[in-house]
């Protein structure tokens, strides 16, 4: 990348780094290494972007780095972040990272150290070293999940303390139900928290208007039980049954009582209009612009193409007209 | 005169008359409060409702009646209603003994110690405010409400002893007579030019207004002790505080500004000339007076717009270490001064030297305590302005893009 | 029950000083502060996680909600992150650079009247509020004719700006400059030398220059602190090396020397913007942007890079793995939080009015701190 890098922007100073120098050259820059050579067995790699240079140290001697940075004139922590590798092209390794930038007052030069971990292995702490690395420990174990041994007080700090998952994971569902955590406790028995990867979904594909999130590891509602009995319709949804939704004898399937199966076994045999009419909600309710019957016809004189109109009829509806339409189309 | 019209009749005319005056400057103060600030501080203040905004002295108290009226579910009842009507009582009746203009029909009761009764009547209403600081169940309403247990409490004494200079000098706890005792003199301002400092630095403690504010400190207890107060509670305890403020000015113009006359040894518009115009001279003197409560009145909302707020314990330090033994040398120097002077020669005649003496003494002594009062914590000014020219630190190699 | 002395008071999240929704759990004993607590996150929007999945030049409008009194500095060091990252630093042209450094030190002063206002009113000066709201109108008002916003600008570009300065934008400027140091001289003259303020403020709250590096305060808490340490100086980015400005410390590094030291920022501030105006007119006009391509996508790599905002040290970090158009990862170092984090170890032993004063000194904005 670095040479790429030097192609598009004019030749950096002559003080600055010249580009793609190997780990141990970085090693030797004379404004590091004098600290490096100290720990030298603790600093595992080391890279350089931009002219800013990262030293990869072991995990468990950090505290020991992160003393011998300080001693030498290092004495600001500027910054602690962590970094979630997981999704990270081409990355193998241990999944999180933690970058702390280093700044020296006498020399204004920066450094960042960086240290790798699991999600279950605890990295040393250096708030003994830095009383700023307190907080930001605490934030980066919040987002992250990423434990520090030796910390003070590891507590979340952005999040409640109630909150199941870790935001700044990369596997953090971006949809999903408000984690309601303690007020819904036979929603998220426990603690709450979107949870990912139980269905074999990605997270971002889960259709929070559709109730999909039932399926998604949580736990259900008392008093639902998924599609297996019709429920009532709720009360705003009630007064919208229009006056028209009742069966007929040319429609016996126009009744919003019956469940989509019945209705569409009203309709066996039937043309494709009136097949689609039997897959509506049958409420009337003329949210999608047109009344039941009007929408199937709309759809069937390929007058509109858009499946999704039906709200009361929630996504059976919309799978159903897409089964019906994609027979259609192949007799 | 039938002695029920001379002890009942009369004394509930006035006594009438008098509060709806006095409610409707209250009420006005507010709005003239408004303005002056606005003014001060570069907007307009009430400028809505009525001419100039005038009309907002009643849209203020109609909002206020208007609104719900919470009551906490966890505040202790009784004492939570009592709370906002203790303090606003005592102030009313205050006005009753206060003598407006010359008496006798411009005083509603002459009482020879109307002094220590207003002293006695306006110190209860501190109970108010604590009780209904406890009474809100609330941890800001209750430290306001100990706040101001403990800074009325301990203003009370300078307050109290600030005016015994006063009662040496006049001889007497009747108002009037304080009154025509400055007319045959000096405003006792003058000689008492300490203790009528004293007396407005404790009045402004009294009342709670900045820099004293700290029983309702918003930016540090939300709003005291009347932080759960609603409606028209919340509007007594205004109403308490504003009645309040204009005792202490009338008392502060009465004392030390020479109540409803304006002369000098005897020359001027003394209680006699007043008298002489019958009514009109009446109506003159009550307008010498509120002139000089409104400029006190004035000095408050001053006050308010330039300081900021003591902390707590600032506020006790000048409580107990200044404006106390600064009464009680009031009290000896003012003694030994009424003691000198018949001996002296020097209060003899019209000229008032003796007083002029003491304003000397009284202005050194103020000046005095100004400068170590105000002399705050001792330690040089930081440098906050480098004058060499700026150091450019060594230029980074990690900046370098 | 006679022998409880402390109570337990909760300060905030509403309440009229902790300037936002900052709740501090404070154990008092009487008036004295035995420990503070604070506690954030009521304004957490997950900013971060937001940057990871929009592109480089969507992100720019969601900085502005960081420290949302000062978003114009936002702005500037998240685009200077990403141009670091692009390697076009040097190819910002000077006219882009001044209006970049007008606009960003037009909100360090918005920022500090704001917080001279509220740290004022705090303490219970009512009347300086209503000073510096005057002139921090007009201040709005250059922003609103240069980009329409006035409190979320999103005013700059990667690459440059998004427009030139309008006509006769730098004659209000200059009329601006001309009346803003007597007015610096009317709010000083409220104060600075006001008895109780500094009754009020001296010795409050000190903080030791090593004190200050450990707990990795930044901003004028660290040059209060007799720390001459400003990145625009050490570290200068945009065209600050060709500006004359001095670095303002503090003796003592308590309340009051924050507070001189905010004061003549200020002042140097406006002598930034003065010196400004000339330069500008020697540009020439419409060259605002570098040429760069449409699509944003910067190799693989990581920077970090920070400049000074009126908070302190404002700084991104940012992670491209070279194959998207949004960065892998993007933190933001946030000078509110970190100098926030001071606060239970300042307010230690002072009483409850102190707190309200030290809150205030170190001018936390919370929507930076909770991100």
């Amino acid at each position: 990348m670095a040479e790429q890098e030097g192609t598009h922007r004019p030749a950096a100073p002559a003080a600055a780094a010249p580009k793609g120098r190997t780990a141990e050259e970085i090693r030797q820059d004379p404004l590091v290494s004098a600290t490096v050579e100290k720990v030298a067995y603790a600093i595992l790699d080391a890279k350089e972007f931009a002219g800013e240079i990262t030293l990869i140290a072991d995990r468990d001697e950090i505290v020991e780095v992160a003393r011998a940075f300080k001693n030498d004139s290092f004495n600001y922590l500027v910054d602690l972040a962590g970094v979630d590798y997981s999704t990270y092209p081409g990355y193998k390794g241990d999944r999180f990272g933690v970058s702390y930038v280093l700044y020296s007052f006498d020399r204004n030069v920066r450094v960042r150290l960086r240290v790798y971990t699991d999600a279950k292995t605890p990295i040393p702490s250096v708030s003994s070293v830095w009383k700023t690395a307190n907080w930001q420990e605490r934030e980066v174990f919040d987002m992250f999940g990423v434990g520090f041994s030796n910390h003070p007080n590891l507590e979340r700090i952005l999040m409640w303390d109630g909150f199941n998952g870790h935001p700044l994971r990369k596997d953090f569902p971006l949809r999903g139900i408000d984690t309601g955590a303690a007020i819904y406790p036979e929603i998220f028995p426990d603690g709450g928290g979107p949870k990912a990867g139980s269905t074999g979904k990605t997270p971002q594909n889960v259709n929070i208007f559709k109730g999909e999130w039932t399926q998604y590891g949580y736990g259900i509602p008392a008093g639902y039980d998924g599609r297996k009995t019709q429920m009532e319709p709720a009360p705003e949804l009630a007064g919208a049954v229009a006056d028209t939704a009742r069966p007929t004898a040319e429609a016996p399937w126009h009744d919003p009582h019956l469940a989509l199966d019945q209705r569409l076994e009203l309709a066996k045999g039937v043309d494709l209009k009136a097949k689609l009419f039997a897959a509506m909600a049958q409420t009337d309710c003329t949210a999608c612009g047109w009344d039941c019957e009007g929408y199937a016809a709309a759809l069937a004189a390929g007058e509109t193409k858009d499946i999704t109109l039906c709200i009361p009829g929630e996504s059976e509806t919309e799978t159903a007209l897409k089964k019906l339409l994609a027979e259609a189309k192949t007799m | 005169m039938n002695p029920w019209m001379l002890f009942f009749i009369w004394p509930v005319i006035k006594f009438l008359i008098a509060i709806t005056i006095v409610l409707t400057i209250v009420a006005a103060m507010t709005w003239v409060e408004r303005r002056t600030l606005g003014f001060m501080q570069a907007r307009l203040g009430p400028n809505r409702v009525g001419p100039a905004g005038l009309f907002q002295i009643i849209a203020d108290p109609i909002k206020l009646m208007l609104k719900e009226d919470i009551l906490p579910a966890s505040a202790e009842k009784v004492a939570y209603f009592l709370g906002p009507m203790i303090p606003l009582l005592p102030a009313f009746v205050v006005f009753c003994l206060i003598p407006y203009g010359p008496p006798p029909a411009f005083a509603v009761t002459r009482v020879n110690v109307g002094l220590l009764l207003i002293m006695a009547l306006t110190s209860t209403a501190v109970y108010g405010i604590i009780l209904g600081g406890w009474a809100s169940n609330n941890k800001y309403s209750l430290m306001g409400g100990l706040r101001s247990a403990a800074q009325m409490v301990s203003y009370e004494v300078p307050f109290g002893l600030s005016v015994v200079g006063v009662l040496m000098l006049c001889g007497s706890f009747d108002l009037v007579k304080i009154v025509q005792y400055q007319e045959r003199h000096v405003w006792n301002l003058l000689p008492q030019l300490v203790g009528a400092f004293i007396f407005f630095v404790s009045m402004n403690a009294e009342s709670n207004r900045v820099p004293f504010d700290l029983p309702e400190a918003e930016s540090e207890l939300v709003a005291g002790y009347h932080t759960e107060y609603s409606g028209m509670k919340f509007a007594f305890f205004m109403l308490a505080e504003y009645a309040s403020m204009l005792v202490n000015s009338c008392l502060m113009a009465t004392l030390y500004l020479g109540g409803w006359t304006f002369s000098i040894a005897g020359y001027g518009l003394t209680t006699a000339a007043l008298s002489k115009l019958g009514l009109l001279g009446g109506l003159i003197g009550a307008a010498i007076f509120f002139a000089k409560v409104m400029a006190l009145m004035l000095v408050y909302v001053w006050f308010r717009a330039t300081f900021p707020r003591f902390r707590f314990d600032q506020l006790m330090d000048l409580g107990w270490k200044w404006m106390i033994p600064l009464a009680l040398g009031n009290i000896f120097v003012t003694g030994i001064l009424v003691l000198a002077m018949p001996n002296l020669k020097i209060d003899a005649g019209i000229y008032p030297y003796g007083e002029l003496l003491m304003a000397v003494v009284g202005a050194a002594i103020i000046a005095l305590t100004l400068f170590l009062v105000t002399r705050g914590p001792r330690r040089p000014a930081a440098a906050a302005r480098p004058t060499e020219p700026p150091k450019v630190i060594h230029a980074s190699r990690v900046s370098e893009a | 029950m006679f022998d409880v002395h402390e109570m337990e008071v909760n300060f905030g999240p509403q309440h009229p000083s902790t300037h936002g929704v900052l709740r501090v759990i404070l154990k008092i004993d009487g008036e004295r502060i035995i420990e503070a607590k604070p506690v954030i996150g009521y304004l957490h929007r997950g900013t971060e996680k937001l940057f990871e999945n929009m592109a480089y030049p969507q992100c720019v409008p969601h900085t502005d909600r960081l420290d949302y009194v000062a978003s114009a500095t936002n702005n500037l060091g998240y685009v200077e992150a990403v141009e670091k990252l692009l390697g076009i630093t040097k190819q910002i042209p000077k006219r882009a650079q001044l209006i970049r450094v007008m606009l960003s030190e037009l909100q360090r002063l918005s920022s500090h009247l704001l917080w001279l206002a509220t740290h004022a009113l705090d303490l219970g000066a009512m009347t300086p509020f209503f000073y510096t709201f005057r002139e921090r109108e007009e201040i709005l008002d250059l922003f609103e004719a240069y980009c329409g916003a006035r409190l979320t600008l999103n005013c700059m570009r990667i690459g440059g700006m998004p427009d030139d300065l309008p006509d006769g934008w730098l004659d209000d400027l200059e009329e601006f400059t001309a009346k803003f140091d007597p007015a610096i001289d009317e709010y000083a003259a409220l104060l600075n030398t006001n008895r109780i303020w500094k009754r009020r403020t001296v010795g409050i709250g000190v903080i030791s220059p090593e004190e200050a590096i450990d707990w990795g305060i930044t901003g004028p808490p660290l040059r209060g602190s007799g720390v001459e340490w400003d990145l625009r100086r050490a570290q200068p980015y945009e065209c600050y090396p060709e500006l004359q400005f001095d670095i303002p410390i503090g003796k003592n590094g308590d309340t009051y020397d924050r507070y001189l030291v905010r004061m003549e920022e200020m002042r140097q501030a406006n002598r930034i913007l003065k010196q400004c105006i000339p330069m500008i007119k020697e540009t020439p006009a419409g060259d605002i942007k570098a040429k760069i391509s449409r699509v944003i996508r910067p190799p693989e790599g990581e920077v970090y890079h920070s400049i000074e905002a009126p908070k302190g040290e404002l700084g991104y970090y940012i992670i491209s793995d070279g194959k998207t158009q949004n960065a892998y990862r993007c933190r933001v170092r946030p000078p509110s939080f970190i100098n926030l984090q001071a606060l239970p170890a300042m307010a230690k032993g002072y009483l409850v009015s102190d707190l309200v004063a030290l809150i205030g000194t170190l001018d936390v904005v919370l929507g930076e701190v909770d991100r």
